[in-house]
């Protein structure tokens, strides 16, 4: 893990809140119900800013977790969490995302074992106004030298 | 909404019910993948899982997150859900069957209205909690 990037803040994405992205999530977590089938439009399931993966990789620069140089064999994403300041966003609506690292810490676990976690918050924005917010942590095994 | 849970028995402590999902398959592992962007080899390709030292891939962790997610939002309305949170305690492999109990830990009003936060702990065939959730929803 890069622990040079505390504070750090990514280039912002568009998040696009789509119909039939939302159906597809809702189908892959097995839960094709009536309110995701409304065809004007519906609320997103509560972890569908998930999908924020897919926008952000194709803008330079707003990818962090990709910055944070994570061993893909021992990081583990540790916590997630999504807050929504009123209702979750519906379709139609286009989200701009910016991640942060909010946190960059080194802790010594029960066994002894240096880890470094990470906590990246995004912000959701319609318009000029917050309306969800995301946090993850990471913890990856300190690297032996 | 499930008009069988609300009402003035929404009390702390009070059971929501439970939900089983499962057993997990490899599919499930490649639809959700798909569905989230998230390609993160070691749930879908056996060889990378194998140079990390596992069995066999392991199941994603955001997705019995979002099943359990899509339960409580399926009984409330996905329009009602304003707060989910998932610690993951041990890992989840295809084949495992798991069942998620809910309870509400708290009953309050704020600016908004009626709200209830839901713990959902989730636990796997041999009875070991897998991963935990907690949610916070609008009562309409």
């Amino acid at each position: 893990m890069n622990m040079t990037l505390l504070g750090k803040t990514g280039a912002p994405f568009a998040l696009e809140v789509e119909y039939g992205k939302i159906q597809e999530f809702a189908e892959a977590i097995q839960s094709p119900f009536a309110a995701y089938q409304k065809a004007d439009a519906t609320y997103a399931p509560p972890t569908f800013l998930t999908t924020g993966f897919f926008w952000e990789r194709r803008v330079p620069g707003s990818d962090l977790l990709a910055a944070l140089e994570l061993n893909p064999g021992s990081a583990v994403h540790a916590t997630q969490e999504y807050r929504f300041f009123g209702k979750p966003p519906r379709s139609g609506t286009r989200l701009i995302a910016q991640t942060r690292i909010d946190k960059l810490l080194r802790k010594i676990n029960r066994s002894g074992t240096p880890l470094n976690i990470a906590e990246l918050v995004t912000d959701y924005r319609d318009g000029a106004t917050l309306v969800a917010e995301s946090r993850m942590t990471i913890i990856e095994p300190e690297q032996s030298a | 909404m499930n008009d069988a849970i609300v009402g003035d028995h929404l009390a702390a402590d009070a059971s929501i019910g439970s939900k089983v999902f499962g057993p997990i398959t490899q599919t499930d592992i490649v639809r959700y993948q798909g569905a989230s962007g998230d390609f993160q080899p070691i749930h879908h390709d056996p060889a990378f899982a194998a140079r990390s030292g596992l069995p066999q891939p392991l199941v994603i962790g955001m997705l019995p997150a979002g099943l359990v997610a899509g339960w409580i939002a399926e009984t409330f309305g996905a329009d009602n859900v304003r707060y989910f949170r998932v610690r993951w305690n041990a890992s989840v492999w295809p084949g495992d069957t798991l069942t998620v109990r809910g309870s509400i830990a708290r009953r309050y009003r704020d600016d908004e209205g009626d709200k209830i936060d839901i713990e959902l702990p989730c636990s796997n065939q041999d009875d070991r909690i897998v991963l935990h959730c907690a949610m916070t929803v609008l009562i309409p």
